[in-house]
């Protein structure tokens, strides 16, 4: 692994420079000894690299994506024809959108337990009881998508859901709400606006 | 965009760069397919501390929590294994402390004395003040206030009768266990693994 010696390179290179500017900021750093102990692995097409936007970036390889929109953190990934920017970590996953129609950032969907092969991974909604998570983007009829899993989202909910209950299969995109346990994945951190509520989520329990 | 470097005949593998074979790289084209955007601040770094870093486009790999965590806007907040939630508990909780969903206040934890209790979240990581915001962990190995001495390793948990502390619940799955003991006594703290999740029977 390679260091920059300096403790900032404020200054030296800022983002409004043309490239001839940022040729003679790297002659700088250079004179300055301000890199050492690089190897061929920190700048090669392997070398890992965290790209921090709110869409997808167009270098994939070796890359990861956090991704400003989702709060995720992604890596690109899958067997041919499936790939896609999965979630790090157990907070989401990838899936593909089978539900006919577009979703959009917060719908709660559902798996699709009949689908095989290179669908097993299709959601669906609304209508069955097999919770898989909630949309963490929006997408289009037959795109893959990241959901949210775990942790404390944003969701859709049936008006006038209120704090402190739980969060259970709908008859729609928005969550039901119950006072019961069985049958819920999650718990409402706060009241409903806009069909909107604040959620602690986790997997479903049937 | 991102730079490459050729390995050229100077540039041989795991060989140790120096200034000079850089400044000769880069001079004979050798490093290319960079742009701005792969040294401005949105480029993203992974940055390894106990505190958080400056740069709210970087991934922090938080040492001291043992984390890793994203700028959202607001907060850094967890990639996974934990949540960033406010303690209206009323008083002061401590690392292993055992929080449940708060009814009375938005995004907020509160301690239980219901046993079994299925609002649980998980343990304090930190000493969280009545009204801070902090984190608590939710998945993972971590260490829990539990009130049960001896061995008791390979036993679920659950929610106890007194606020902040967890307890064995042996047996089949009952309603609100949420991890396992794995661990030994540890400065009055017990290692367990933490399900993200509530059992129910």
């Amino acid at each position: 692994m390679g260091n920059i010696t300096s403790a900032s390179i404020s200054g030296v290179v800022e983002t409004s420079q043309s490239l001839n500017t940022l040729a003679a900021a790297m002659n700088n750093l250079f004179t300055q000894s301000r890199f050492e102990n690089f190897s061929d692995s920190d700048m090669g097409d392997t070398a890992a690299a965290f790209r921090s936007q709110g869409t997808a970036p167009s270098n994939v390889v070796g890359d990861f994506w956090n991704d400003s929109n989702s709060s995720l953190i992604r890596s690109y990934y899958g067997p041919t024809g499936e790939e896609s920017w999965n979630p790090i970590g157990g907070s989401g996953l990838s899936a593909k959108n089978g539900t006919g129609g577009a979703l959009v950032q917060s719908d709660v969907v559902y798996m699709n337990p009949t689908s095989a092969g290179s669908n097993n991974r299709t959601v669906i909604g609304p209508g069955s009881s097999n919770v898989a998570g909630v949309a963490a983007e929006n997408s289009s009829k037959d795109d893959w998508l990241a959901l949210w899993v775990h942790g404390v989202r944003q969701i859709h909910v049936a008006a006038g859901a209120v704090r402190g209950n739980y969060v259970g299969n709908g008859t729609g995109v928005n969550a039901a709400v119950s006072a019961t346990f069985e049958g819920s994945f999650g718990v409402l951190l706060s009241d409903e606006s806009s069909n909107l509520a604040w959620a602690l989520i986790r997997p479903y329990m049937g | 965009m991102s730079f490459r470097a050729d390995s050229g005949y100077f540039w041989k593998n795991r060989e140790v760069c120096t200034a000079s074979k850089l400044m000769q790289m880069w001079l004979e084209g050798d490093i290319y397919g960079g742009d701005q955007s792969d040294m401005a601040s949105g480029a993203g770094l992974a940055v390894s501390s106990a505190t958080a870093p400056s740069d709210t486009d970087a991934v922090w790999v938080d040492t001291n929590l043992s984390l890793v965590r994203k700028w959202d806007g607001s907060a850094w907040v967890p990639v996974s294994g934990a949540v960033i939630l406010t303690n209206k508990s009323g008083g002061q909780v401590v690392a292993g402390d055992v929080v449940v969903a708060s009814s009375g206040s938005d995004l907020a934890f509160t301690t239980t004395t219901n046993a079994g209790d299925s609002k649980v979240i998980g343990v304090a990581a930190q000493t969280i003040a009545n009204d801070a915001s902090g984190i608590i962990y939710t998945h993972g190995k971590r260490a829990v206030n539990i009130v049960d001495s001896g061995n008791v390793s390979g036993i679920w948990i659950r929610t106890h009768t007194v606020a902040k502390q967890a307890t064995i619940a042996p047996g089949a799955p009952s309603t609100g266990q949420f991890g396992i003991v794995v661990g030994v006594n540890t400065s009055g703290l017990r290692q367990c693994v933490l399900f993200g999740q509530a059992t129910r029977n």
